[in-house]
């Protein structure tokens, strides 16, 4: 850029020709200061414009701090400053630029600088947001990382249970959500399924579901009975300390021990587990104690019931009954009577008719406010 | 409607506060959290009164912050008393059997003269 010089004097008019070079010296330090969206560079590309193309000694950042050429010591006395503010009025830094000795700003610097100020204020936000971009891009990437593993630790293949069929569906609300649906073969036959949710949702409830996971499956796979693995998961849970409790766990767990076609059913301050027999006979298994993690010492109790051919059973997350149609909830009278009707004799189709229900009752609404899980099992009628 | 709070202290050592709204994920419940650990029965251990009379609903991010408050007000030798919540809170609790952990009043009055109680003795 060729640096006209305007030696204006007093009131003399700046001529059409000067004004042209003037703006065009402007434009190109537009283009120079705009062509970076890192803040670093933008600020030392205004300053090399002050000092070399305006032929300034110094000029400086206030902040970040950086300086180009020489200047006086602070306070900078007989600098001329300008702050820079972003579209709200917010101060983000402020230009200070040493004067050559002996004169003041002409009016054509003075012009120019206030011009490149205001450049510098555009190009400086500008670097704010895309920093802030990247900074986005980022969680976000971490949070698809996080839905990837997540999903990898869902049960991928149904358990081939003769005499059994058994489904599982779970829709996480956000990327990652505290519901937990698994389900462990143990070497004799028998399974162990749960059908747990983690207070809250999002991200710090997919961490405590994912260490209840740990915990709930090694102490199923060592063939810890049920009473004892809900009561060792919750002191172990309420040893972790007052921000994990807040993030307390609701889950029921359940054995079907093969030999005895018997299941064994423990709720922990979950929704109540729905047992349809074939007669349509309707029973809910309700908690038998507080969540996991709420409260030390917590003794829970044992439901033990036969499961006769063409019985089946219903463990949910509170996400199916606190779907919403204007005020009105689904609830839990209307899943249970969903879950009476449907005949369907594989689990997944009866899943799937219970969520095409809840997008029914939504009318179109917003369908999901929280993750929803769910877990049928159902005795095949030979 | 957003969750507020609304702080009325009838006595030094007795705080009333008033919640209207939903106490859900994504309501500002950590903005009520901060405004209530800020108070002097909270700090200093004396009797904290919840009244839910205007919170409409309560899911588990609710509830966790009611057990929080609960344990901490246990820990430095104070109470929190839960005054008014509706039927379907009261579900709540009952499902998780949160009911037997929480003191439940079924209104303010109740509450206050509870409170008053427990201060004399």
């Amino acid at each position: 850029m060729s640096t006209p010089s305007f030696p204006v004097n007093g009131s003399e008019v700046i001529d059409l020709q000067q004004q042209v070079a003037r703006l065009q010296a402007l434009l190109e330090a537009a283009r120079q200061v705009h062509s970076s969206m890192r803040l670093e560079e933008i600020l030392n590309c205004v300053l090399q414009i002050v000092v070399r193309e305006l032929e300034m000694p110094g000029a400086l950042f206030t902040v970040p701090w950086v300086v180009y050429g020489s200047m006086p010591p602070e306070p900078w006395d007989g600098c001329a400053r300008f702050p820079i503010k972003n579209k709200e009025g917010k101060r983000l830094t402020e230009l200070v630029v040493a004067l050559p000795s002996g004169r003041s700003l002409s009016i054509y610097e003075e012009d120019f600088l206030q011009g490149l100020a205001l450049q510098a204020s555009v190009a400086i936000e500008n670097a704010h947001y895309h920093q802030r971009n990247l900074e986005w891009a980022r969680v976000q990437q971490d949070l698809d990382s996080a839905r990837i593993l997540q999903r990898s630790l869902l049960p991928q293949q149904m358990p081939d249970i003769a005499g059994y069929n058994v489904a599982v569906r779970y829709t996480p609300c956000y990327e990652v959500g505290g519901d937990y649906v698994d389900i462990v073969s143990m070497p004799n036959g028998s399974q162990i399924m749960v059908v747990a949710d983690v207070a809250g949702k999002g991200l710090a409830s997919a961490i405590v579901s994912n260490a209840f996971r740990s915990a709930f499956r090694a102490m199923a796979i060592a063939g810890v009975p049920l009473v004892e693995l809900a009561a060792q998961l919750n002191d172990h849970h309420w040893a972790e300390g007052p921000e994990a409790r807040r993030r307390y766990v609701t889950a029921i767990f359940l054995k079907l021990n093969l030999e005895t076609n018997q299941l064994q059913i423990v709720n922990a301050g979950h929704n109540p587990g729905f047992l349809v027999m074939e007669d349509g006979t309707a029973q809910e298994i309700e908690a038998s104690g507080t969540p996991i993690g709420l409260m030390p010492a917590m003794q829970y109790h044992t439901v033990e019931t036969s499961f006769p051919p063409g019985s089946r059973l219903l463990f949910y997350t509170d996400g199916l009954t606190e779907v919403f149609h204007g005020d009105e909830e689904f609830g839990q009278e209307r899943l249970m009577a969903a879950f009476r009707e449907c005949n369907s004799k594989q689990c997944a189709d009866i899943l799937d008719s219970l969520w095409d229900k809840l997008h029914g009752f939504s009318g179109g609404g917003v369908f999901q406010h929280d993750d929803m899980s769910a877990l049928a099992l159902m005795r095949i009628k030979a | 409607m957003p969750l507020e709070a609304v702080v009325r202290h009838p006595e030094e050592r007795i705080a009333v506060v008033e919640l209207h709204g939903r106490m859900t994920h994504g309501s500002p419940l950590p903005g009520v959290e901060a405004q209530l650990k800020s108070l002097a029965v909270v700090k200093q251990g004396g009797i904290l009164i919840l009244d839910l009379k205007d919170v409409e609903y309560a899911d588990s991010a609710g509830l966790g912050l009611l057990v929080f408050l609960n344990g901490k007000m246990k820990e430095i030798g104070g109470r929190l008393r839960i005054a008014g919540a509706n039927n379907r809170i009261l579900e709540i609790f009952q499902i998780t059997q949160t009911d037997t952990l929480l003191t439940l009043d079924p209104d303010i009055e109740s509450s206050l003269s509870h409170a008053e109680e427990q201060i004399s003795h």
